[in-house]
């Protein structure tokens, strides 16, 4: 939620030098769409559903049981959430692709209380173009 | 404009305080942060799509994604 708040405010910027953000998650639209009209994105929510995208990018995880036992607790059921039965996680990562869909930049922390700065990506992303 | 960072360590020092309004109790916090390091030391972060930095001069090096 901060992320995605963070990143619409660079949103301007992404958009002059050609780019375009999109985030995605496993979560199913029906959870994504309250977001995405509380924070007045400018920039699609995706569901990756059943993780597939996570997948080809090498990011799933699967919760451990005390965790997923935690979750359950504050009633953060993944399964209703996701569509999906085995409680997994994407790390978080957020990619700069080229219209090639090759790679130029990445972030990925297992630490997800850790994340880039958004101006952090406009560089890259001005250099990219710029070059 | 504060930092994204910024922002977010002061959430999760209001949540590790165990005070309203997010209230967590300490055996829940540490169970996260239990799950964060055994994730942390795992090698799935290695093993990510991140593109392939050393080569990165040639058009082709980097990780294609489709």
């Amino acid at each position: 939620m901060m992320e995605l708040e963070a990143l619409q405010e660079i949103d301007p910027e992404v958009r002059e030098l050609g780019g375009r953000i999109v985030a995605l998650t496993p979560e199913l639209e029906r959870y994504t769409r309250d977001v995405h009209k509380k924070l007045n994105l400018r920039f699609d929510i995706l569901t990756d559903l059943h993780l597939k995208t996570a997948e080809q990018f090498r990011l799933v995880f699967v919760l451990p049981d005390y965790l997923r036992d935690l979750y359950k607790s504050f009633d953060s059921t993944l399964d209703r959430f996701h569509d999906e039965s085995e409680y997994r996680l994407p790390l978080p990562a957020r990619y700069m692709i080229d219209k090639e869909g090759i790679i130029r930049a990445a972030d990925v922390n297992a630490d997800y209380t850790i994340r880039p700065e958004p101006s952090e990506t406009v560089r890259q992303l001005r250099a990219l173009v710029v070059g | 404009m504060t930092n994204l960072q910024d922002r977010l360590d002061e959430f999760k020092k209001a949540f590790e305080s165990g005070a309203p309004p997010y209230n967590a109790p300490p055996e829940a916090i540490e169970t996260m942060h239990r799950a964060t390091a055994e994730l942390k030391a795992s090698d799935i972060e290695e093993h990510a799509l991140k593109g392939r930095w050393s080569s990165a001069s040639s058009e082709d090096t980097g990780d294609r994604t489709a």
